[in-house]
């Protein structure tokens, strides 16, 4: 069972999140999208996430010091 | 700064300049679209740039300063090792910001063209040598940000003198630094998790699944963490604004 943010209980509502910082592939994107348009909790939850998305672009990347992330990250899988 | 005049035999002395007049063959690479997709060959995301292939050693923060290094000395092939490096992470947060993809190629080219003329005042002090260019394309990206949307607002004739690059005005730096300040306070509420599953996806451009397979998680691990980090950021910037 997903969490639900807001009361948001659609049960699409777990990708709101991952498509407000574009992270869907253009096919779920499409599909998500046209959920929104119908689904009032969706288009509520994407519209109190998008300021946030926006906020990315003052990400503070001085703070990644990539030595100390890539140890830190769990070992990904090699995909080749 | 010395060699920076004797660098290239075949054109253009300036490796970016020359890019540039080629269209596609940067830094002597041999021709092909820098944008495209190609991860046989260059670090493309973030992810791949920060979190790399494990089977490679990590890149350590002491060779990124050796290339900067390298690149104030003249060394147009260490330019391009740091493009090659770092120019699909320049280009997704240059692409974030513009929302524009043929704006964002030539911003992430004005990047390593300031990289290539301002390397000599890097100083390590000032923070690991991915954020200074990441700064330096957040700050072209807002720039031109800004140019397209007073073009759109101001007819040509009346409008004033743009700021060129990196000159914004005081205000404007002031609230660069106080949204800078506010998102930094609202990362402490995210777990190290959340952090680098919104990190990964957001900068990478991968989607969701990627991103899991990435870093080795269930994609619904990935997709609530990317869900509850958001909520909490909200929380965490809404009340940050109350309090100032």
């Amino acid at each position: 069972m997903s969490p639900t943010f807001d009361g948001n209980t659609c049960h699409r509502s777990a990708l709101i999140a991952a498509y407000a910082i574009h992270a869907l592939p253009p096919n779920e994107a499409a599909d998500i999208a046209a959920h929104i348009a119908s689904c009032p909790q969706c288009r509520q939850e994407l519209e109190t996430l998008r300021p946030v998305a926006d906020t990315f672009v003052f990400w503070p990347n001085d703070v990644l010091r990539p030595v100390v992330v890539a140890a830190r990250a769990p070992r990904a899988t090699d995909r080749g | 700064v010395k060699g920076r005049d004797r660098i290239n035999p075949t054109g253009h002395s300036d490796p970016v300049v020359r890019a540039r007049l080629d269209g596609v063959q940067i830094f002597g690479m041999e021709a092909r679209h820098p944008f495209v997709p190609d991860r046989e060959r260059s670090p493309g995301t973030l992810g791949e740039v920060l979190y790399a292939n494990p089977s490679r050693p990590p890149v350590s923060e002491a060779e990124w300063v050796a290339l900067v290094h390298s690149v104030a000395a003249g060394d147009q092939g260490a330019l391009h090792a740091l493009y090659e490096r770092a120019h699909r992470v320049v280009f997704t947060l240059i692409m974030r910001i513009t929302a524009n993809r043929e704006t964002a190629e030539e911003v992430t080219l004005d990047v390593f063209h300031d990289i290539w003329r301002r390397a000599s005042c890097y100083r390590e002090a000032d923070g690991t040598v991915l954020g200074w260019i990441m700064n330096q394309a957040r700050s072209r990206g807002i720039d031109r940000l800004r140019f397209e949307q007073r073009k759109k607002r101001v007819p040509r004739e009346a409008s004033d003198p743009l700021p060129a690059a990196g000159t914004a005005n005081p205000d404007d730096l002031i609230a660069f630094n106080q949204q800078r300040q506010a998102l930094r306070s609202a990362l402490d509420v995210l777990t190290p998790d959340e952090r680098l599953a919104i990190e990964t996806a957001f900068f990478s451009e991968l989607p969701y699944s990627e991103v899991a397979a990435r870093l080795n998680q269930p994609v619904g691990t990935i997709k609530t963490r990317i869900r509850s980090g958001l909520h909490k950021l909200r929380e965490a910037l809404a009340e940050g604004g109350h309090k100032s």
